[in-house]
């Protein structure tokens, strides 16, 4: 019964996401307005309920329904049936409509954005909805019935067996999905456009408040998907230029340029046709990700199921959102190109510099992603297009791009970073403006938040003055390990982090917008610094072993003390005894390398085992038997010495958090906003209260001057 | 006043970044796309530091084998180091996204068994390329070749740059513009 309530609710889901998307049709009023959100309720409330019973029927392991008779298997483990409602193509299809529909809801009683324009975006978003449920419907119904059901189900593929991989799609999807609301906005903009600039500041503000928080998740996402990826797959390797990490890596870039461009609007008001450009964009991506991995025209780990019904009705909703969207652009491209006096080098420039370089990087993760692809449909001879070519391209403009992330905020929002340089001080000094003095000499006074700031500053002082030792031993050792140029290039890298701690932390104000940019640029420098030392010092052997055999590998002294074979929940394995030791003999750790045989399915997995510090990874995995039968047999082991890769999640994990910072600085905007109407108070207090007082900081006071602009003209 | 050591050391460490940002890119950009394009000897980054020594038993397939397992990538010999990089190249016939180098799959032991007698037999990675394109068709290349093909692939990245450098220099342009009321 459980699977018919499922379907039930599914079918009412879908009922109220036509209803939601009706209000595209009615009145801008109050009354449009109810019925759209009562919609989106109504529609999150019963995808809600259709989740809970494909959950229930994957951990009752009910084989009558044919999702769980192919994807599921009664010995699993709990967390991995459960984590099986989503690992396959119709339970993920599933997660994510559910996703939509609670961004639906989430967004239709908290946006900020005026009447009419919240009215068509939620109905955006429900006809979004109506799409992706026809299409579960339609296409990939996880409730199906199967009779005669199967005594044993054929289980989850052992690869997706993991605890990364339970939380790894719902963190996914809420990025992936989470752009439907830019995208929904955009749309919004494009049919009941608004024309002062005080309007598209406060449009841009949401705008930003909604690209963070998809973001954020992507970020994690991403990160996931690699950490997972590091650790199961036993190559060693972190990331590998597959087309389907590529399609999780695009949104990520466009997502991240929207939101620096939404971060330039909100202060200026400009540049509102690029965001919008953008948002229609990013979600284009998040669709032609699903695309891709749920199609079937690829192969891997991702592509459950190859149904080309599937595939071209995913094909015909892309061409629907891209074609809609920008078909309402050319239409209606609302906006006139507002003129700014950028001054080359100033922060904004800056800014727009990197949004230009993700949109480049873009480009080219694209072409190569879907360059085989073309080439496969129009007949040509076939390519591949892997990691060495990436190196080549993206990697170039990778390093361009992190320069721009380190030297932006260093630079004044008016005036060039070009001041700075210190032949350039005098020219400084002579145009600094009284406001910025007067900053200073306020600075001075003895209150309480001066006294914070005091503390904070010796607080980078000692900081200092432990870092730079630390970092000088590191150089040190590294010079001595590895070459000049290669030490240099992660001197850079290292370079990048200190800067952006030490510098960024003296001169971004104090705020919880401070906090996050410097914590979210500063993971993406430590991830940065750990590709960097991962691509560098990384160096691997295979070895052909035999029990007894000792070797030294990357100066670490591996012992091999044979395999033991044995059962486990629902494999059997092979475990191979690897002894790390001193130089002298003693043992230092045992490290427990296994190749596992799942029975359902068939399938051989290696499951690698890690000896992680920050420094380095000590990485090992066992191969074949090289000569079957052999009296003594001899295995191939495999070491990979990684040293470094560590920081890449710990950025990843960093960037995250300072992303979500950012989130919370946004939402505390929207609180105070949403208590005093934005026109009817003082610049001043207005400024304050959105800031944090004291204004201290030349940021602060610019945004000070810029409301002051924005009020008065 | 602020204590303007933070400029110097931001100044010297952007300066350092731009000088190595530019070497490197020169290094990638230049030595192996030319390198690449067939300009220069496809072995001659592999040829700078002599690689007279004896080649390595073409018998195993091993990536390194334990005796030389002292290593960073410096404490190779070019040799070494050129067939890490071809293993690198080289897609595994039978797997999708995995270079030779990663693949434990006997398509795999038999290429490497393979690259190994090339390169000791004294080939150019051109010609071992190529020789496998022709075997294996071209998609066993994870870098794809420079051919008419495949031309757009690799000018989509330059065109998008400049493009990139165009709206830039056309954003900073139009301030010289007196606005339009």
């Amino acid at each position: 019964m459980l699977a018919e309530f499922g379907h039930f609710s599914l079918a009412l889901a879908f009922m109220a996401a036509m209803v939601a998307a009706a209000g595209l049709f009615v009145r801008d009023d109050d009354k449009g307005v109810a019925l759209v959100r009562a919609g989106a309720s109504a529609q999150c409330a019963a995808l809600l309920l259709t989740f809970l019973f494909l959950i229930l029927a994957f951990i009752q392991t009910d084989y009558t329904v044919q999702l769980v008779a192919s994807n599921s298997h009664h010995d699993k483990p709990l967390l991995y049936k459960i984590a099986g409602a989503w690992g396959n193509h119709e339970g993920s299809m599933l997660l994510w409509a559910l996703l939509l529909s609670v961004y639906g809801v989430v967004f239709a009683h908290y946006s900020k954005i005026n009447k009419a324009q919240l009215k068509i975006a939620i109905a955006v978003l429900g006809l979004i909805s109506v799409g992706t449920l026809l299409f579960i419907i339609a296409a990939s119904n996880p409730f199906l019935r199967l009779d005669p059901a199967p005594i044993v189900g054929r289980g989850l593929n052992p690869l997706l067996q993991d605890p990364a991989l339970a939380i790894h799609p719902p963190i996914l999807y809420t990025g992936y999905v989470g752009f439907a609301v830019p995208y929904a906005m955009g749309i919004a903009a494009l049919m009941r456009p608004q024309l002062e600039t005080t309007a598209h500041k406060k449009w841009a503000q949401e705008m930003l408040f909604w690209t963070m928080i998809p973001l954020a998740f992507m970020t994690l996402g991403v990160g996931l998907g690699s950490w997972w990826a590091y650790r199961e797959l036993g190559w060693g390797g972190w990331w590998f230029w597959d087309p389907v990490e590529n399609a999780s890596l695009l949104p990520w870039l466009i997502g991240t340029a929207l939101a620096h461009c939404a971060m330039i609007a909100q202060r200026t008001g400009a540049l509102i046709r690029p965001i919008l450009v953008l948002a229609l964009l990013a979600f284009s991506m998040s669709i032609l990700g699903t695309f891709l991995v749920r199609s079937g025209v690829l192969t891997s780990v991702h592509a459950f199921a190859v149904d080309p019904k599937r595939g071209i009705l995913i094909f015909a909703f892309l061409c629907c959102v891209l074609g809609g969207g920008f078909g309402l652009y050319i239409l209606k491209n609302p906006v006139k190109a507002r003129l700014i006096d950028w001054q080359t080098g100033s922060r904004p420039s800056l800014m727009v510099a990197g949004i230009l370089m993700l949109s480049v990087v873009t480009v080219t993760v694209f072409v190569g992603t879907i360059y085989p692809l073309i080439m496969d449909a129009i007949g040509a001879p076939s390519v591949t297009v892997g990691g060495p070519y990436y190196n080549v391209t993206a990697t170039p403009l990778g390093w361009l791009l992190v320069t721009l992330m380190v030297a932006a905020p260093f630079a004044n929002w008016h005036q060039s970073l070009w001041h700075k340089l210190p032949f350039n001080e005098a020219t400084d000094i002579a145009v600094k403006s009284k406001q910025e003095q007067s900053i200073n000499q306020h600075a001075e006074y003895k209150t309480k938040e001066d006294q914070v700031k005091a503390n904070l500053d010796g607080l980078v002082t000692s900081l200092k003055l432990v870092l730079v030792p630390i970092i000088a031993l590191l150089f040190a050792l590294l010079f001595y390990k590895a070459g000049l140029g290669q030490s240099i290039l992660f001197a850079i890298a290292v370079g990048f982090v200190t800067l952006v701690v030490i510098y960024g932390a003296r001169h971004t104000p104090r705020t919880i917008t401070g906090a996050a940019m410097l914590v979210a640029h500063g993971g993406i420098a430590i991830a940065f610094m750990g590709m960097a030392g991962a691509a560098f010092f990384s160096s691997e052997s295979i070895t052909s072993v035999q029990e007894g055999t000792r070797f030294v590998s990357s100066g670490h002294h591996i012992r091999f003390d044979g395999v033991k074979r044995g059962e486990g929940s629902n494999y059997t394995y092979e475990r191979a005894k690897v002894i790390i030791e001193n130089a002298n003999g003693g043992v230092k750790t045992r490290m427990a390398p296994e190749r596992r045989w799942y029975s359902a399915g068939d399938m051989v997995t290696s499951e690698a085992v890690i000896k992680r510090n920050l420094i380095s990874d000590l990485y090992i995995t066992l191969g074949d038997l090289r000569v079957p039968g052999a009296d003594k047999a001899d295995w191939a082991l495999r070491v990979y010495h990684r040293p470094f890769i560590s920081w890449i999640w710990l950025g990843c994990v960093m960037s995250f958090l300072g992303a979500l910072l950012s989130v919370i600085a946004l939402f505390k905007r929207k609180v105070v906003a949403r208590s005093h109407n934005y026109e009817e108070i003082g610049v001043k207090e207005m400024a304050n209260q959105v800031i944090g007082k004291p204004i201290i900081s030349d940021t602060a006071m610019d945004a000070h001057v810029e409301g002051t602009k924005a009020i008065t003209s | 006043m602020r204590p303007k050591i933070y400029v110097t050391l931001f100044n010297i460490m952007f300066s350092f970044c731009i000088l190595a940002f530019g070497s490197f890119t020169i290094r990638v950009l230049a030595v192996d796309g030319v390198a690449f394009a067939g300009m220069l000897p496809s072995n001659f980054i592999a040829n700078q530091s002599g690689s007279d020594n004896a080649p390595n038993s073409p018998q195993s397939d091993l990536t390194l084998d334990s005796q030389k397992a002292q290593l960073t990538d410096q404490n190779l010999t070019a040799e070494e180091q050129r067939i890490a990089k071809l293993f690198r190249e080289i897609r595994c016939p039978i797997c999708v996204a995995q270079s030779v180098a990663e693949s434990d799959a006997e398509a795999s032991k038999s290429l490497r068994i393979f690259i190994r007698e090339e390169v000791a037999a004294g080939k150019t990675n051109t010609q071992i390329r190529s020789a496998l394109s022709e075997r294996y068709g071209p998609s066993i290349l994870l870098r794809p070749e420079l051919r008419t093909s495949t031309a757009f692939l690799w000018l989509a990245p330059w065109l998008a740059l400049l493009t990139g450098i165009g709206v830039w220099y056309w954003v900073h342009r139009r301030k010289d513009q007196p606005p339009k009321s």
